[in-house]
């Protein structure tokens, strides 16, 4: 169910207001035919939550469709015109630089960056929120942006693991276990990956597959006699919509 | 062992002339008498980071056949390491095993005081540290492992597989090694200890609360709770705060260990206890949190007034439990 300022929202009325985006149709319609209430404050905070879920979407295709590599945080690189590369691997937004034009510029030069695959959603998810916000709010917003893994992550972007969400959405995280793993390759104890919402998810490393195609190849990096599949966690990672909205309505250029 | 801070020569060399040094002194040796060379790499108290910065010249040199099987097996183990050839490692274990173990100890025990070297030692002994636990389920290394994470992290360098390993021992008991760090006089240490220990609830309200307080009641959870606590795989890979153990209610109501995630089987629980975990796995979470501590307080202070009540009615249990703790469900 959908609520707009306090009153229930009815799908058709809800779709007919939305852009010709399969993304935002898709998402809305999961929150309309959900028994769980989805609530927002008006129509336009609903609709910046679909088109920024919709711009997660694009950033991951647009990250799998580029020369960005994987490699392990001790093999990490990036443009040193934007970001210096810490002791941990991480890349620390450099001194005098835009975080929008840094977050951008690992799109536009991709062949001069490599990381692990919780270090690209994070980047997904950067992007994404750089395509949707003017760029002065998103420089201001993340003025100190550090990209290594979960834990380095700017408290503005609130984002926050459901543990048992009762509906997936499309621009969610979601990881792959693989508990068996090979113990001297750890990079792929997991995978996170965006959900398309579609039955496709997006992996650094991996590619655009479907969960079996990713269980698949984290099932090929075990231990020898492993006895346990990988498999897909419930949990699932969001961006905190309702702050950023906030943020963004309050934005006077 | 030896004493705390002997030495051995070529340790002494490295300190002292450094790399380069110790290599041209080295090569020399091995060339006019390869069999001192050996005596002086077979010393009980050289360290791993000696070896390991020599073996290059060590591999095509005639010493070689003289050293000993800890150096050899350390050798091959850098070359399987470097390679992340797992299956090789494995194909060792049948007829090797302690031997193999008990280098890995020696490589992450010596190599500790030279992490930092490079890039691929400290890749090296972070593969030692997990084979060790992962692959040898050996906890004797757990207190080394905790060191390593923290000393690293103090130096804002990369701690993330180590801390994957640590979790990966499924053993709760080991997070009081990282509690202690909540009582450091660093500011980094505290703070990765309250981000690793982020899923016990006291936690939760860690800015209001001081730091003696904090550390009180983590080890008086963790105590209470080490028993009934299952691993749920989450990871530092996977979230940015996981939860990597839940209490098990149902284990903790019974006052039964939980064993890895496996859920009792029913065949091995008592006629009243089964019927009584029944009734127990349809309430809801908050009465299953209130009837599992109540039931571990009681069950500690007197047993026989457990098993009575333990044996009552579920709605007579919860109405005892609501009192006795001041919860109502």
């Amino acid at each position: 169910m959908i609520y707009i300022g306090g009153k229930q929202a009815g799908k058709e009325a809800v779709l007919g207001k939305l852009p010709d985006d399969r993304i935002q149709n898709i998402t809305a319609e999961i929150m309309a035919d959900s028994t769980q209430t989805y609530s927002f404050r008006s129509m336009d905070e609903l609709k910046f939550e679909l088109s920024v879920r919709s711009a997660i979407v694009k950033a991951s295709k647009d990250l799998n469709g580029n020369n960005f590599s994987f490699a392990v945080f001790r093999r990490s690189r990036c443009n040193p015109a934007f970001w210096n590369r810490e002791p941990d691997g991480g890349f620390r937004l450099k001194s005098g630089v835009k975080p929008n034009e840094a977050i951008k510029n690992i799109y536009d030069q991709s062949r001069l960056y490599a990381t692990e695959c919780s270090t690209a959603i994070v980047i997904v998810f950067y992007k994404a929120l750089a395509d949707v916000l003017p760029g002065p709010l998103f420089d201001a917003l993340f003025p100190n942006t550090y990209l290594m893994n979960w834990q380095s992550l700017d408290p503005d972007l609130g984002l926050r693991t459901l543990h048992e969400p009762e509906k997936y959405m499309p621009g969610n995280c979601r990881y792959f276990k693989n508990p068996d793993v090979n113990p001297l390759t750890p990079e792929w104890q997991g995978e996170n990956a965006i959900d398309f919402g579609d039955g496709l998810y997006y992996g650094h490393g991996m590619g655009i597959r479907n969960a079996e195609q990713i269980i698949h190849a984290l099932n090929q990096n075990r231990k020898r006699n492993a006895d346990k599949s990988a498999y897909l966690m419930d949990s699932s990672t969001r961006l905190n919509f309702s702050r950023l909205y906030t943020a963004y309505a309050r934005y006077q250029p | 062992m030896g004493e705390p801070n002997q030495i051995s020569r070529l340790d002494e060399l490295r300190i002292k002339e450094g790399v380069a040094g110790l290599r041209d002194n080295v090569q020399k040796l091995s060339t006019s008498n390869p069999t001192q060379a050996a005596r002086l790499l077979n010393d009980p108290e050289l360290r791993f980071a000696t070896l390991y910065l020599l073996e290059n010249q060590l591999i095509q040199s005639e010493v070689y056949k003289h050293l000993n099987i800890r150096n050899k097996n350390a050798l091959k183990l850098i070359r399987l390491l470097r390679k992340k050839d797992f299956s090789q490692v494995e194909d060792l274990l049948p007829g090797y095993r302690q031997a193999v173990q008990s280098c890995l100890k020696w490589m992450l025990e010596s190599g500790y005081s030279d992490d930092g070297l490079d890039d691929e030692f400290d890749e090296i002994l972070d593969d030692c540290a997990i084979l060790a636990v992962q692959v040898f389920h050996d906890e004797s290394v757990v207190t080394l492992l905790v060191e390593l994470i923290f000393n690293r992290n103090r130096q804002k360098r990369y701690i993330y597989d180590l801390i994957w390993t640590f979790f990966e021992i499924h053993n709760p008991k080991n997070l009081l090694l990282i509690v202690e760090r909540l009582r450091s006089s660093n500011p980094r240490d505290v703070k990765l200890a309250m981000k690793l220990l982020a899923f016990i609830p006291i936690m939760k309200d860690a800015g209001s609360v001081n730091r003696n307080r904090l550390y009180m009641e983590c080890v008086s959870w963790i105590k209470e709770n080490a028993e009934y606590l299952e691993y749920t795989g989450e990871t530092f890979q996977q979230a940015n705060s996981p939860i990597p153990y839940n209490v098990s209610y149902e284990s903790k109501y019974l006052h039964k260990a939980k064993k890895d995630n496996e859920a009792f089987k029913k065949d091995s629980l008592e006629g009243d206890q089964a019927n009584a975990v029944d009734a127990f796995l349809r309430l809801n979470e908050k009465a299953k949190e209130v009837l599992s501590d109540y039931s571990n307080v009681l069950y500690e202070k007197d047993q026989k007034a457990w098993k009575e009540w333990i044996k009552s009615p579920l709605d007579e249990q919860i109405k005892i439990a609501s009192r006795r703790r001041g919860r109502y469900v």
